[in-house]
């Protein structure tokens, strides 16, 4: 059941990733859409839909943050969105961003699958 | 079933919102995102290397960038030079020409909403877009430059076409825009904005609000406040040169000047200072390796991304470099292989306002004189993001677009009668050209070819200065100037009287005739040239009326004076020494009289108050008059001064407009008795030992609780160089600069030299450079503001002109499809 779900996320995380660079940014809803429908709890449902929309953008920012040398643009864009020279708490809060969409559409997925 | 609607309606208004603007905020999910958004821009401005394809060549191109990130253009014909040109500015700097450009053209609401309405309205009623045509127009009329513009529009269309969206610059992405296809006509905006910078005067309606607030002596107050030749000036051509060598046109002043009563001025707008920039030139006579040394420092607002752009460009009929503005092709101030040049504002007054009489409610005709001409109307577009689009009516005259009338006034004036408009005449407006002499002034040779490259140069008139590879030095006063009788056009204008019109009525040419504009070469024994912003003649001279208002003349001054200490031997360490220099000359002036006042006072009075401040006094007596950042003299001068300005002036002007500092002066020197001091609101005929004790006491109170720290002068005032749309963590605040204003280093709060550059003309060129910015408009780029910290330093780069210096560096070669 745990390995089903892990593969379930591990799977929708690498597609989000994939498709993020061809496709609207809020595409990522449509996959979390899709893992909620196949899910087999409202709370499930959630869980996994949050996890994984936090955890795409999560790892592509933290990647091309730690990647990104010279380059101020987190550290300017932090002051400019949360006033605060903070890349990371951008990091998370960004995140949550990604989090709180997929939480939603993998609700609304899994009450198109309601059994 | 509920639930379900709930729930895709959430997720769908979420994501409605995170795609969009709301209100000031950015589309947070657009912009945030890792795949799109500003991550995806990390290490974006890289350049391309390699080899790329440009079907639009018609043969190979080199591209080369050395450390500073110049990028070297070397091209086969003079096409696919400016096609690079374009191509590799919007590279850098795509978000900056085309921001500048909605901005020059109004067009502001479109990206930024309502709030941007207002000034949109003042640009088009300005007619900002109708001066731009009016030069493409003319541009055209040359197909060869016209083919050159359109091959640099290619270019910078090349670059938008060729770039995935989500590489558009972050500015589009925070601002929730994109790019536009780029047109000639957006070149013609720049220009004329950079035109309307530096020539900009409203300040007629100041003057004439003061006119008439004297009743009788306002002619009389005009001429002693506002003197055309202040008392102490320096002339940028010398006394020995009054006979010119021609009898000037004349156009007589009529019996009584047209006081116009149809505008009011309520508040604020002009202190009435100048900016400030330098030129000068040393001939090989006084330099130590016997090589003439061009010096110039352009003073203007700051801005990131900076107002100016590095390039070298080469073909084989061009081999220039310098720096640009972005969105204009060729090289604005720079040198090629045989000549240099540099650029100061030439301050003459190139613009009139005119009062129009309507002849009907309907406003469709005029008066003028026995005729009413029909007013010409251009209906403007504003196109404003989330609200409607707004249409406003612009009404043409024969003198130009009618600014400001009872449909549409600044906030803090007024216009007294329905029936008036005020009309701007602008020689911007005109069918000018200013790009085919650059064209031509970075090819020329020579002088002759210099001066003939500026015979089609109109506005904003500018202090050229020049030096050759044979050593030759010279200054022209360009620009397109009307005859103008004695102060014309320094108030609001009879629209209705044909007498005050720049069409002299064929009895007089309408303009100054090229050949007699003002110019000196090789001046001999001198041997060097300067201007800043000053008066360019001498009081003697008989020569045209040009403006109301120059810049005092103590940069000038100084720079005379440093150059003659040096005498002989000058190097390009000492053109540094001057365009670093921070003496105040006004300071050095008139402390020695106002700091005898303040002890005299001190002595009268008790000792308690005695006390307070007095070790105020020590620390001015020990200045050196060097706006130095580290000083902190120079914060208490400052401030006194601003005091003692304002309690001369603010009773009697008003908020208005204040004499130059320089009137200041001769009054602190010499009439410190002058019934300008008197405070109107006491009963006591106030002098300046009053005035100077209340600003002294007053001063000293404001800086008490300031620590050593906060006082000094780069700390207390600093320089602010802001993201053009002011967003802050794009900007570069605080920084800890020296000088003010009327010094040469006359860096402020928000202006300063945005480009000082020395060339000496030796084989090879030694050159230096820097500018308060980077060659990238990536913000997240260490390009960006790379030259900032140097530049607060008083650093200089030394420039590579490839011809003589070889490096390894990023090298692009772009290449035809066939």
């Amino acid at each position: 059941m745990y390995t089903k779900s892990l593969i379930r996320i591990i799977s929708a995380i690498i597609l989000i990733i994939i498709t993020g660079y061809l496709f609207p940014w809020w595409s990522f809803s449509i996959i979390t859409l899709i893992v909620g429908y196949s899910s087999y709890s409202a709370k499930e449902s959630a869980i996994h839909g949050f996890i994984i929309g936090f955890i795409s953008w999560f790892i592509v920012l933290v990647y091309l943050f730690t990647n990104a040398g010279d380059d101020q643009i987190f550290s300017k864009m932090s002051m400019l969105i949360i006033n605060k020279n903070n890349p990371m708490k951008l990091i998370i809060y960004s995140s949550l961003i990604s989090g709180t969409i997929g939480l939603l559409s993998s609700w609304v997925g899994w009450q198109f699958n309601k059994r | 079933m509920i639930k379900k609607i709930i729930g895709i309606t959430l997720v769908l208004t979420i994501i409605f919102l995170l795609n969009n603007s709301v209100r000031q905020y950015p589309p947070m999910g657009k912009l945030l995102n890792p795949f799109t958004g500003y991550p995806a821009l990390i290490e974006s401005d890289n350049p391309p290397q390699g080899t790329l394809i440009f079907p639009n060549l018609s043969d190979t191109v080199n591209i080369k960038w050395d450390e500073l990130r110049i990028p070297h253009i070397e091209a086969k014909n003079e096409n696919d030079l400016y096609f690079m040109q374009g191509y590799i500015m919007a590279f850098d700097r795509l978000w900056q020409m085309e921001f500048q450009t909605h901005a020059a053209a109004g067009r502001l609401s479109e990206i930024l909403g309502d709030k941007a309405l207002d000034y949109d309205r003042l640009q088009r009623r300005k007619g900002m877009i109708y001066a731009a045509e009016n030069t493409i127009g003319e541009i055209k009329k040359d197909s060869s430059l016209y083919s050159i513009l359109e091959s640099f529009a290619d270019g910078i269309n090349f670059y938008i076409n060729s770039i995935d969206k989500n590489k558009y610059p972050i500015e589009y992405k925070i601002l929730n825009y994109e790019p536009e296809k780029w047109t000639t006509i957006k070149t013609g905006l720049l220009l004329k904005s950079m035109a309307w910078d530096l020539t900009n005067r409203t300040e007629d309606l100041e003057y004439t609000k003061i006119l008439n607030d004297f009743g009788n002596r306002g002619e009389e107050v005009i001429e002693e406040l506002f003197p055309i030749f202040p008392k102490k000036y320096l002339p940028i051509v010398d006394k020995d040169k009054l006979n010119l060598g021609f009898t000037p046109y004349k156009k007589e002043a009529p019996d009584s000047i047209y006081k116009s009563k149809n505008y009011k001025i309520k508040t604020s707008l002009n202190k009435n200072s100048s900016i400030g920039s330098n030129n000068w030139v040393i001939g090989s006579q006084r330099t130590k390796n016997n090589n003439a040394i061009l010096s110039n420092d352009p003073h203007l607002n700051l801005s990131l991304p900076s107002i100016w752009y590095l390039m070298h460009l080469k073909c084989p009929t061009i081999n220039v470099m310098g720096v640009t503005i972005p969105g204009s092709p060729g090289i604005i101030i720079g040198f090629n292989d045989k000549i240099a040049w540099g650029v100061t504002n030439g301050y003459d007054d190139s613009m009139d306002w005119y009062d129009i009489q309507y002849e009907n409610e309907s406003r469709t005709r005029y008066k003028y004189g026995e005729y009413t001409p029909h007013i010409k109307q251009r209906i403007e577009e504003i196109k404003i993001k989330n609200h409607a689009t707004f249409y406003d009516t612009v009404l043409y005259t024969h003198h130009g677009p009618i600014v400001w009338d009872f449909k549409y006034y600044p906030k803090d004036s007024m216009i007294v009668h329905d029936n008036y408009g005020i009309a701007l005449q602008w020689t911007a407006h005109d069918s000018t050209n200013e790009l085919q002499s650059f064209y031509l002034l970075n090819k020329a040779s020579n002088y002759e070819e210099f001066k003939i490259s500026l015979e089609s140069y109109d506005c904003p008139g500018q202090n050229f200065i020049y030096s050759d590879i044979n050593n030759n030095i010279a200054i022209l006063h360009s620009g397109k100037n009307p005859i103008r009788f004695n102060r014309q056009g320094m108030f609001i204008s009879d629209g209705s009287d044909a007498y005050y019109d720049w069409d002299n009525q064929a009895s007089t040419p309408d303009y100054i005739p090229s050949e007699h504009k003002i110019f000196d070469k090789n001046p001999n024994p001198r041997w060097y040239l300067t201007s800043a912003n000053q008066n360019p003649i001498h009081n003697n001279a008989d020569y045209y009326y040009l403006s109301e208002h120059f810049a005092p003349s103590y940069r000038a001054t100084q720079i005379h004076k440093m150059i003659n200490d040096k005498n002989t031997n000058m190097t390009i360490q000492d053109m540094i020494n001057i365009q670093l220099d921070n003496t105040s000359l006004f300071a050095q002036a008139t402390l020695p009289k106002l700091l005898p006042i303040i002890e005299e006072k001190y002595k009268a009075e008790s000792k308690e108050i005695k006390f307070i401040g007095y070790e105020w006094i020590d620390i001015l007596k020990k200045w050196d008059y060097k706006y130095t950042g580290t000083s902190i003299a120079p914060t208490f001068f400052e401030e006194w001064i601003n005091d003692i300005e304002k309690n001369t002036w603010a009773d009697d002007l008003d908020n208005i407009i204040w004499p130059e500092i320089d009137k200041l002066e001769d009054l602190i020197v010499n009439s410190p008795n002058s019934t300008w001091f008197d405070i109107k609101t006491t009963d006591k005929e106030e002098t300046l030992i009053d005035i100077c004790s209340i600003s002294f006491k007053n001063i000293v109170q404001k800086l008490t609780n300031k620590s050593d720290i906060e006082l000094e002068w780069k700390n207390y005032r600093g320089t602010d160089i802001l993201h053009l749309a002011k967003i802050s963590p794009f900007s570069s605040l605080d920084l800890k600069t020296s000088g003010s204003e009327n010094i040469i280093n006359a860096t402020r709060k928000h202006e300063g030299p945005s480009w000082r550059y020395i060339i000496e003309m030796s084989q090879p060129y030694k050159i230096k450079g820097i500018y308060p910015g980077g060659q990238s408009g990536y913000p997240g780029s260490v390009h960006y503001n790379q030259f900032i910290e140097d530049w607060v330093n008083g650093n200089y780069y030394d420039l590579k002109f490839l011809d003589n210096d070889e490096f390894t560096g990023i090298e692009l070669q772009c290449i035809p499809n066939h």
